[in-house]
C-alpha cells in the first residue's frame, strides 16, 4: 500500500513536472512549425472532408479561411505566437447541434494525419490536450 | 481424474463459457444497435465483475463506445489460472448514453482436486465456486478524456450484486456468513493527455464497501466479522502509440481480511501487472500477471498458500 502510494506520487509529480516543462522547445517546435503545422491541417481538413460522418456540416464553408483559421488557432494554443483572430469556439458552432460523436470524429481525422505526418508522440498528444477543453464550448451548442 | 479427463473438463468449461458469452450478446446486441462515436479505448477492458475497468478494478468509464445519444457494449471472457485454482469470468454489459453501465456475468472458479482436500475429505473431483454478478454504474461527473484544462477526473458510482451459487460447500465449511453481497464503489478516472513523456496516462482511483471474501467467491461477511469495509482499489496505465492501441500498466486491490475459519484462512490484496491492446472499436485483449496473495489450501500446515499467474482477458465491443 505504501509502495503503491509512493509509485503514484513519483507519477504526478512526473504528470506536473511534463505539464510544466515540454522540453525546451514549444509544442509549435515540435509540430514542424507553420511548414509542420499547416500540413497537418491541410490532411486533416482533406480528412474531415472525406469523412461521411461529419463532413456534411462543411458543406457551405470556406474552406481556405478555414484552413487559415486551424493553422492560427494551433499555433495560439502551442506557444507559437500567433494570436488566434476567428470567432470563439461557442459562437462559431451556434446552432450546429454538433454531438459528441461528430466531435470525436473530428478528432479521429485529425489523430490520423498527425499519424500520417510521423509527428512525435508527445506533440500529438500535446496538441490533443490543448484542444481538449474546447469540447464543452463546440458540443450541442 | 486423468489428465485427459481434467483438459476435457477445462474444454468443455471454455466451451459452455463461450457459448454462455455468445448468448448474452446477443441479448444484448438487438439494444445496442453497433454505434461507436467514443474514441479508441474510452471504453477500457472489462474488471474480473464485469464492469468496464483494467483487470480487477471498476473505472469510472461506462462500456462500450456510446456516445451521450448511443448506446454500446462489450462481451468478455477472462481467465485467471493460479497453481491448483482456475478463474474463469464471462458475461456482457450495455452501455447506456455514455453514462449508465449495466452488467451481468459469471465467475466460474474450479478447484483442483488437491487444494482444498481437507474441505471435499478427499472427494477426487474438481469442484467448482461459482457466483453471479449483477452490476450497475452511474457516471456522476466529469470527463476523463477531454476536461484536460482542469485535475477533475470523471466520476462514477456503481452497485455489484453478488450471488454465490456454491455456498453451502466450501464458503461455508470456511466460516463465511451469507451467499449473497452488494459492493457499492466509487470510481475517479483520468487520462493526461501527454502525461508521461509525452505519452498519454490513465489514473484511475476507487473506493469499495464490500463484506466479500475473496470477491464472493467464498461468501460474504465470517462469524466474527459481518461490517462493511472500505477498500481501495487502484490503476495506472501508459499508452505506448500515439493511437492509443497498447497500453501497459499495473493494478492493486486491496482486501479487507474477515477471518474466515476464525483467522486460518487469509486474504491479501491482488496485483496485477498488465498490457492491453486495443486495434479498433470492436476487440481487445487483455495479458495480465497476476499476483493474487494468500488462498486457501488445506494440503499446507499454514491452510494458505501465495498464489500467483496468467490473467488473459478477451473483450468484443458492439
Amino acid at each position: 500500500m505504501k509502495r503503491i502510494r509512493i509509485v503514484l506520487a513519483g507519477l504526478l509529480a512526473a504528470i506536473s513536472f511534463n505539464v510544466a516543462h515540454a522540453g525546451g522547445t514549444t509544442v509549435y517546435d515540435q509540430l514542424g512549425g507553420k511548414p509542420g503545422v499547416t500540413k497537418i491541417i491541410d490532411d486533416f481538413v482533406g480528412n474531415v472532408l472525406g469523412d461521411s460522418r461529419i463532413n456534411g456540416f462543411f458543406a457551405n464553408a470556406n474552406i481556405p479561411h478555414l484552413k487559415m483559421e486551424l493553422v492560427q488557432q494551433v499555433c495560439s494554443v502551442t506557444d507559437g505566437g500567433c494570436l488566434y483572430t476567428g470567432k470563439d469556439m461557442v459562437d462559431a458552432h451556434k446552432g450546429m447541434k454538433i454531438k459528441d460523436a461528430d466531435f470525436n470524429a473530428l478528432v479521429e481525422d485529425l489523430m490520423k494525419s498527425m499519424q500520417s505526418n510521423n509527428v512525435p508522440i508527445g506533440a500529438q498528444n500535446k496538441l490533443l490536450a490543448a484542444l481538449a477543453p474546447m469540447k464543452r464550448d463546440v458540443d450541442n451548442k | 481424474m486423468s489428465v485427459r479427463g481434467l483438459k476435457n473438463q477445462k474444454l468443455r468449461s471454455i466451451v459452455a463459457s463461450c457459448s454462455m458469452v455468445l448468448g448474452l450478446a446477443a441479448v444484448a446486441m438487438p439494444v445496442a444497435h453497433a454505434e461507436n462515436g467514443r474514441l479508441l479505448a474510452t471504453g477500457g477492458a472489462t474488471q474480473i465483475e464485469g464492469s468496464a475497468g483494467g483487470g480487477i478494478v471498476p473505472w469510472a468509464l461506462i462500456s462500450g463506445y456510446g456516445t451521450e445519444d448511443e448506446i454500446g457494449g462489450t462481451a468478455f471472457v477472462t481467465r485467471v489460472g493460479v497453481p491448483n485454482y482456475d478463474l474463469n469470468a464471462y458475461g456482457a454489459s450495455v452501455g447506456f448514453y455514455d453514462r449508465v453501465e449495466l452488467s451481468v456475468a459469471r465467475q466460474d472458479l474450479a478447484l483442483d482436486n488437491t487444494v482444498l482436500s481437507g474441505v471435499t475429505g478427499g472427494n477426487n473431483t474438481p469442484t467448482h465456486l461459482k457466483q453471479d454478478i449483477v452490476g450497475l454504474k452511474v457516471k456522476v461527473a466529469g470527463d476523463a478524456i477531454y476536461a484536460q484544462d482542469t485535475l477533475m477526473p470523471q466520476i462514477s458510482v456503481g452497485i455489484q450484486y453478488k450471488k454465490n451459487k456454491n455456498f453451502d460447500f466450501v464458503p461455508t465449511f470456511l466460516g463465511a456468513k451469507h451467499n449473497s453481497g452488494v459492493d457499492v464503489y466509487v470510481a475517479a478516472t483520468k487520462v493526461f493527455l501527454g502525461g508521461l513523456a509525452g505519452r498519454n496516462v490513465l489514473l484511475n482511483a476507487t473506493i469499495r464497501g464490500t463484506k466479500a471474501n475473496q470477491m464472493g467467491l467464498l461468501g460474504f461477511g465470517s462469524q466474527t466479522d459481518d461490517q462493511y469495509h472500505a477498500v481501495f482499489e487502484g490503476s495506472v496505465g501508459v499508452f505506448l502509440d500515439p493511437a492509443n492501441t497498447v497500453l501497459i500498466g499495473a493494478e492493486y486491490r486491496q482486501k479487507h481480511d474477515n477471518k474466515l475459519l476464525g483467522g486460518a484462512i487469509k486474504e491479501d490484496a491482488y496485483k496485477d501487472a498488465y498490457i492491453a491492446y486495443i486495434p479498433n472499436k470492436r476487440f481487445a485483449l487483455v495479458a495480465a500477471y497476476a499476483d493474487l496473495g494468500n488462498l486457501p489450501d488445506t494440503t499446507v500446515a499454514s491452510l494458505n498458500s501465495k498464489k500467483r499467474g496468467l490473467y488473459l482477458s478477451a473483450q468484443l465491443s458492439f
